[in-house]
């Protein structure tokens, strides 16, 4: 049941108008309710799997809390995580498991019960939860839910499941426990929401999408040029795609009242890979900011820049790592923890420059590179295997095969001028937007102006917008 | 030793390392409001607090300085 099919909208719908009939007491019974015919819609045994991780938090959260002697607290939370790290590298890595097993047990028959098992949705996205609300008890920073109902609910929300954000207990656990009556104002700003991510996700995401599969499967047949153009735009099909999901989760979860965090921040204006990071996937990167970072820094403090340098590097490489097992996924974040490292060693080369060619031009070289080394590093990202990333990045050039034509990477000329206006038009909205909220503001505005904009953008989407592709790229995460 | 002396004494810290001679502390002063203060250079921060007052905060301790003021506090808690 995807964001895009029809069976979720119905699901959707039917569950709004049922949420704000019944009492407030019951709001939240509601939502879990939706959330387990949500999860298991796909699969029972993926919702088996989500309440089994949540029960076990929740109990074993409670079970930190209760210990006064502090040698047994360490040991429950070191346990706690422990069981939920191992869970999740066995469903994530379920292939080696069977050769590990086979190996050591040679002689047990546990080919086919492993090879039966299917990488349950969201299971890096709420283990990662679960992890984080254990660590904010262990430090008692946040106090152990009783209430089973919105704990469950804080783990399995249908609008977050699937690929996040990845929510703190001290924010999503006490948004739930407040009422949430029904606000008109809310609710038509949940669903701008939503269809801006529509828009990203159909008229950009999905328009680049088809053409990038096929580069991507067929990188010994491309022009040095085919490479390099589907290496410059695959970070802006990855945006399009993931940040137009965030926002149709995020707008789904306000017209129940339920803000939840924001993941993306324009982050293709940033000038150092370090700011990238405070920008894109903005849950994921200060969870491991805070729960791995932090801690690694308090360990290594005494070790002056390097005990930074050594922090970065490795929280990087699980960041990466976080993707999916694989080399390919631990380069990915090797390279951005060694970019960072090089800007925090080397900052005054940006000073200098700004001193070279003024504020303005600076900014726009900085920004430039900052994109076109993400984009080279979503090589070992995309690709999988190290020796593909390398033969790719070996390969990239402006020769052609036969025309100039290639650089289109298979997009005809009328999509590449609708996908080049959306995205320009996408990039000033944000701009604007981050000086003021411009949803907010058209509701300032009178209703023919209003309804003009949205009868002309309900028109765009449906005219120009590609609804083959019901996935969503971090739906394999 | 008072609070005020500790805020001082740690404002000179964060000019050293942040390289700035316009850091203004308070005992509000958090992630944020001091420019160039960040995770990349907390924790350096930190290590020079400790040579400088010849402490040693534990892990835990390290982590729970929320703001200025709670880095006084646990300065002054160990001096003591």
């Amino acid at each position: 049941m995807l964001f895009l099919s029809l069976n979720f909208w119905i699901l959707f719908c039917l569950c709004f108008i049922a949420y704000y009939a019944l009492k407030a007491k019951y709001q939240n019974a509601l939502l879990l309710f939706v959330s387990c015919i949500f999860i298991g819609y796909y699969q029972l045994s993926f919702l088996i799997t989500a309440v089994i991780i949540s029960l076990f938090t929740y109990f074993w959260a409670q079970l930190i809390e209760k210990t006064s002697n502090e040698k047994r607290t360490n040991i429950l939370y070191i346990g706690g995580l422990l069981l939920l790290v191992l869970i999740w590298i066995a469903f994530r890595n379920a292939t080696t498991t069977e050769g590990i097993v086979q190996t050591l047990f040679p002689f047990l028959k546990t080919n086919a019960a492993v090879q039966s098992i299917v990488f349950p949705l969201g299971i890096s996205f709420y283990t990662f939860q679960a992890i984080g609300y254990l660590t904010d008890v262990y430090w008692k920073e946040q106090e152990a839910e009783r209430n089973p109902v919105n704990f469950l609910l804080f783990m399995l929300f249908f609008m977050k499941f699937l690929s996040g954000p990845i929510e703190r207990a001290g924010d999503l656990l006490v948004r739930l426990k407040e009422d949430k009556p029904f606000r008109y104002q809310s609710i038509v700003y949940g669903m701008k929401l939503i269809f801006l991510g529509l828009f990203k996700k159909l008229v950009i995401a999905n328009r680049i999408e088809p053409h990038t599969d096929l580069m991507f499967g067929s990188i010994h047949q491309l022009s040095g040029l085919q490479l390099l153009m589907t290496c410059l735009i695959y970070p802006i099909e990855l945006y399009a795609d993931f940040s137009g999901y965030t926002d149709i989760a995020i707008g789904g979860a306000r017209m129940f009242g339920i803000q939840l965090s924001p993941n993306f921040n324009r982050p293709f204006s940033a000038r150092t890979t370090t700011e990238f990071w405070r920008r894109w996937h903005m849950s994921l990167s200060f969870w491991v900011r805070d729960y791995l970072y932090v801690p690694l820094t308090a360990f290594t403090r005494g070790w002056g820049k390097w005990g930074i340098y050594s922090s970065l590097i490795l929280t990087f490489v699980v960041l990466g790592v976080w993707h999916g097992v694989g080399w390919s996924f631990a380069i990915y974040g090797l390279i951005q923890g060694l970019l960072i490292c090089w800007e925090v060693k080397f900052s005054f080369f940006r000073k200098n420059l700004k001193k070279v060619v003024g504020e303005f031009g600076a900014n726009a070289l900085l920004i430039l590179r900052t994109y076109l080394l993400f984009a080279l590093s979503l090589i070992f990202f995309r690709m999988g295997s190290i020796s593909d990333a390398f033969y790719y990045l070996r390969n990239i050039s402006f020769t052609v095969h036969d025309s100039w034509k290639e650089m289109n990477i298979g997009i005809t000329d009328h999509y590449c001028l609708v996908i080049g206006l959306s995205l320009l038009a996408l990039f000033i909205f944000e701009y604007f937007n981050a000086k003021r909220d411009l949803l907010e503001a058209l509701e300032q505005q009178p209703a023919w102006v209003r309804w003009s904009i949205y009868y002309l953008l309900i028109f765009a989407l449906f005219s120009m917008g590609s609804f083959e592709a019901e996935s969503f790229i971090y739906l394999q995460f | 030793m008072t609070k005020e002396d500790v805020l001082i004494q740690i404002q000179d810290i964060f000019k050293l390392v942040l390289k700035k001679v316009d850091v203004a502390l308070t005992e509000h002063s958090t992630f944020g409001d001091v420019a160039g203060w960040d995770s990349l250079n907390h924790m350096i921060i930190m290590s020079e607090i400790e040579k400088h007052f010849k402490i040693k905060f534990n892990f835990r301790e390290v982590l729970k300085l929320k703001n200025i003021g709670d880095v006084c506090n646990a300065v002054l808690a160990k001096i003591e």
